[in-house]
């Protein structure tokens, strides 16, 4: 599979982009363009979003695709002297709106959106009738107009969102799910790795000590695997994060404590295999002190397995973090994968049908868990096979 | 006498399983910042009622002995008033237990007997479609999340192509009549069950196949083969035989992922269960009712564990116990 | 008279809680250049004994002498230096080699520990010994878990202990893997070494290889030792019934080979002649436990026959 051959460098690609990307992209959990919009690419025939700056008294432009979703105003207009009469006019083909009535004051802050109630019944419009579908019904040139009877500096832009953005559409906040997509990669990353390395240095301690010292210490530590391995961790998980609170390091925490087990008993196995390998034995034969016995024999031979149990064990700290979050139980301020899909399915993309919420933090999980596998898989295949086989027994 | 020594270590690891939720339950819940009535008691009782219920608590005792006390009843299902519903805790759990085994059950058999099977199907056609079926299907149960594949199933035969419910357990109002209500019980619990045999199969498979690859590789089926028995014996009457006490060993072994994986499938598809009430209850800050049904799951683990050590006795009493080592 | 190299006094072995013994009450000594090889079957402490006399187990009872030094008394550091100047074939060549290695590196490894010249010369010898071993180039940089059969790491092994030109080597069965056309190269080698001044401590299960190889021989049974003296005359003359067995066991052209295979149990805690349920001469004297007697020069026997 291709990603068993690429594993390492798809996870590269994974790091650039959690890392670069942010730096030429906005900040995630801002609001971009209306809510449940379509990513680009799906409607290909209706225009892109645009955003106008607007300097002049009168500016036109051309519209020749569906009503937008919206379509907003915003920056300032100031006069020499207050005007009588001063109002923001919109032409389009199928009439004229006034948008802002800016009489009587020398400089106006405007902040107008199509979906504002008070400008709709200012324009004697129902308050649930959509603005900008009555008023971009049909194609043509429309002009946006500053109608004074005095200087004016005009300081304005106007966005007009279609119901489409970026790759990935938005969410059900208006927020860019690419954004969200790849500050999630951050999120799984850091998570998995982080209680991997966590669960690993406890596992390779009390696997140490529970195969170097045997007799009691041995019998506990495995008694005590026995016991953790039966205890269903999702629910603890649910219910220790109910009570610590929901933070990023807790759930690092958590996972740890609940994930050393694997490890342990590998470097149980490992430790117990070696003590007893007869070419150890040759070796201390050879006159080879104990630091050279471990450096160059011990740790390349169990390195490699170690390693690849490390891979493989960071899927299953995304997956329970990914699962803590699709259940609601992480920051809500923190977008990771498994947040995104929670959102998803509590403020119904499907009702909207709206897929794209689902696949790409879904398929992001996915590759990610995929690409760890692959590794561990192909440092697996490097190791001894016959010390593979003692573990197994 | 040997399998005896086996039936009390394992009785033992489960009495541990339990005094240790018991325990973490326990702790956890009094251990937290802030006073610890108002963990067991909702600010909206009445003062005679937080009365009563702080003294069946025996919150003015020490703590080891409140520890015994919960202990006492936690072992005979009192689990005090839930602080959502104001009912009592045990009545709420009775009432969704049967969806959670509905769901449990079903599913954990129907990808058992499916993995086994494409398991056994993939070790004996190495190389073939169906092995690189079992290969895929492994890789995607380890690495896709259940939730996901659950909500993508959600979204093509429940809203796409609406030929299951998108939610619920059971129907507003239910249908009359007994054959009606079975039948939109399945209904309803049809797409949970298939997605979490979708999702589980995979790795049962991939478990199968890897243990029957190894056993047919070993001298007894060469012998088998060499006294002409027919392939079909050998694949399942030898070499499946001498695989199946470790295929009941990861059996027990998978079971607390399976009611992790419940807890989700029910979130996912609003089912009326277990799971889904630890959720509400962990996030409502309703803690009787969160401890209760942890218990619950850890007790229902327990209990699976337990029996699939007496199916392990029936499969292959010559064993004895002796060589199971985990 | 020439210095000892190595030496082992009354050295006994007890293992487990009901004192089974594995070796009890071995003494020898050696003279630098000797050869000594220690025959018996499997279980009679053989490889137990070679442990020992390495200090890679330390005796129950009894003490061993190194180069002069008691192990006993030296600490991890001389042991270290002395183990150096010693050549180590184990038994097992597939748990013996470090799986991680190439055949070549395997037999480099040895020079990297004790510092020898480890560049060119080094290498150079390695290369020869492993094409006189039979391992051809195309073997050398092939690790050692890809599959090497059991007679090929055999070989690695040798080449391994030799490369060091060890003045003592230990060598516990090292042809057991061998087939009649490869274990002569085998024998070649360790003998030409042995001729150039490397003393021998070698231990197999067949007599006849014995006398090829080594000048003396300690017949071994259950952990005590029956008889030691000249392999020749050991292989030809055997005095003790276990030698009898061993060498009119061995196979000869024109003889009808009688095997016996009967055993009976020693009773339990017994304390007389550990063969004295196989032997054919068994009597009541036999129910003590016989001493090693020395008959003439060279030879010592423990059986009551020669009493």
């Amino acid at each position: 599979m291709i990603l068993r051959r690429y594993g390492i460098l798809i996870l590269i690609i994974f790091l650039i982009l959690a890392f670069l990307a942010p730096l030429f992209m906005g900040p995630a959990n801002e609001t971009v363009a209306p809510p449940f919009s379509k990513p680009l690419w799906l409607d290909l025939k209706s225009p892109a979003p645009r955003s106008y700056s607007v300097k002049d008294e009168i500016f036109s432009f051309k519209w020749d695709g569906n009503p937008p979703a919206t379509f907003s105003l915003k920056g300032t207009v100031s006069f020499d002297r207050p005007p009588e009469r001063a109002f923001i006019l919109l032409v389009t083909p199928s009439g004229a709106y006034k948008l802002a009535d800016l009489s009587g004051a020398k400089r106006f802050d405007i902040d107008i959106d199509s979906r504002d109630v008070p400008l709709k019944l200012e324009l004697g419009m129902d308050p649930f009738s959509d603005l900008s579908e009555i008023a971009f019904s049909e194609r043509g040139i429309y002009e946006l107009i500053v109608k004074s009877d005095e200087d004016a500096t005009i300081d304005l832009n106007l966005d007009i969102h279609v119901g489409r953005w970026g790759i990935f559409g938005t969410d059900q906040r208006g927020r860019d799910v690419l954004r969200l997509f790849v500050e999630g990669i951050k999120i799984s990353l850091l998570v998995g790795i982080s209680a991997t390395l966590l669960a690993s240095t406890l596992g390779m301690g009390l696997g140490l000590l529970a195969g170097y010292l045997g007799g009691f210490v041995d019998s506990a530590i495995m008694r005590m695997i026995d016991v953790l391995l039966a205890i269903p961790t999702l629910p603890i998980l649910m219910v220790i994060s109910g009570i610590w609170g929901r933070g990023l390091w807790q759930i690092v925490l958590v996972l740890s404590i609940f994930s050393w087990m694997g490890t342990a008993r590998v470097v149980r196995a490992m430790t117990l295999s070696i003590r007893e390998a007869p070419y150890i034995e040759n070796l201390r034969a050879l006159g080879a002190p104990t630091g050279y016995i471990l450096a160059r024999h011990l740790v390349p031979e169990a390195l490699p397995l170690l390693l690849a149990q490390m891979a493989l064990g960071v899927p299953g700290a995304i997956l329970a973090e990914a699962g803590l979050s699709f259940l609601g139980l992480s920051d809500p301020l923190m977008p990771s994968w498994g947040r995104m899909l929670h959102e998803a399915h509590v403020f119904g993309a499907f009702t909207g049908g709206a897929w794209w919420l689902i696949f790409p933090p879904g398929l992001g999980i996915a590759a990610i868990c995929l690409t760890f596998i692959g590794i561990g898989r192909q440092l697996e295949e490097r190791t001894d096979p016959r010390l593979k086989e003692s573990l197994r027994k | 006498m040997k399998s005896g020594n086996y039936w009390m270590r394992r009785i033992f690891t489960s009495l541990l399983v339990i005094v240790i939720v018991l325990s973490l339950n326990f702790f956890l819940f009094r251990l937290m910042p802030g006073d610890p009535t108002s963990t067991l008691l909702d600010p909206r009782f009445s003062p005679e009622a937080k009365e009563e219920l702080l003294k069946s608590y025996g919150l003015d005792k020490p703590l080891f002995q409140q520890f015994l006390l919960y202990v006492k009843q936690m072992l005979s299902f009192k689990f005090g008033l839930s602080f959502l519903s104001q009912k009592p805790v045990w009545q709420e759990l009775a009432e969704r237990l049967p969806n959670t085994l509905a769901l449990l059950l079903p599913s954990l058999f129907l990808s058992a007997v499916l993995g086994t099977f494409l398991g056994v199907m993939a070790a004996k056609g190495r190389g073939k479609f169906s092995e690189k079926i079992v290969l895929m299907s492994g890789a995607v149960s380890f690495s896709f999340p259940s939730f996901f594949v659950q909500l993508v199933l959600l979204l093509l035969f429940a809203h796409v192509l609406p030929l299951f419910p998108l939610r619920g357990s059971a129907s507003i109002p239910p249908p009359v009549g007994f054959w009606n209500l079975l039948g939109d019980k399945v209904w309803h619990m049809a797409l949970p069950v298939l997605s979490l045999v979708l999702i589980g199969f995979g790795s049962w498979a991939l478990y199968v196949r890897n243990l029957m690859v190894k056993t047919l590789g070993e001298d007894f089926v060469l012998l088998a083969r060499a006294k002409g028995l027919r392939e079909g014996q050998i694949l399942w009457g030898h070499a499946f035989r001498t695989a199946l006490p470790p295929i009941i060993t990861i059996f027990f072994l998978s079971l607390p992922g399976v009611i992790s994986g419940a807890v989700i499938t029910e979130t996912v598809f609003s089912l009326h269960g277990v799971g889904k009430f630890l959720l509400e209850a962990v996030s409502g800050h309703d803690y009787p009712a969160a401890g209760a049904a942890f218990y619950l799951l850890a007790l229902i683990t327990v209990i699976c564990n337990l029996l699939a050590d007496a199916a392990y006795a029936l499969v292959d009493p010559r064993i004895s116990f002796r060589k199971v080592r985990r | 008279m020439k210095e000892e190299i190595v030496s082992a006094e009354n050295v006994t072995l007890a293992f487990g809680k009901e004192k089974n013994y594995a070796l009890s009450g071995v003494s020898f000594s050696m003279q630098r250049g000797g050869s000594i090889a220690f025959i018996g079957e499997s279980g009679s402490g053989k490889t137990s004994m070679l442990r020992i006399l390495l200090g890679l187990i330390e005796p129950t009872r009894g003490r061993v002498r190194l180069f002069g030094k008691y192990l006993d008394e030296v600490g991890d550091e001389e042991l270290r230096e002395i183990r150096k100047a010693c050549g180590y074939i184990p038994q097992d060549p597939f748990g013996g080699l470090p799986p991680i290695l190439t055949a070549l590196q395997a037999v480099m490894e040895p020079l990297v520990i004790t510092r020898l010249n480890v560049k060119k010369t080094g290498l150079e010898r390695a290369k020869e010994l492993l094409s006189s071993l039979g391992i051809g180039e195309t073997l050398w940089n092939r690790k050692l878990i890809q599959g090497f059969s059991g007679g090929q790491r055999q070989r690695i092994m040798l080449a391994r202990a030799l490369v060091t030109d060890p003045k003592l080597l230990f060598a516990d069965e090292p042809t057991s893997m061998q087939d009649a056309s490869t274990r002569m190269d085998l024998v070649n080698l360790i003998r030409g070494h042995h001729r150039r001044g490397m003393s021998l401590i070698f231990v197999t299960h067949d007599l006849l290889l014995a006398k090829v190889i080594a000048e003396r021989g300690i017949v071994l049974y259950s952990g005590h030792m029956c008889e030691t003296g000249h392999t020749g005359p050991l292989l030809k003359d055997p005095l003790h019934p276990y030698t009898m067995a061993l060498s009119a066991a061995l196979p000869r052209l024109g003889k009808p080979i009688e095997i016996k295979t009967k055993r009976r149990p020693l009773p339990p805690h017994w304390k007389g002649c550990p063969y004295f349920s196989l032997c054919p001469y068994a009597s009541d004297r036999c129910h003590a436990l016989p001493p090693l007697k020395k008959i003439g020069d060279d030879r010592s026997v423990a059986c009551f026959l020669y009493f």
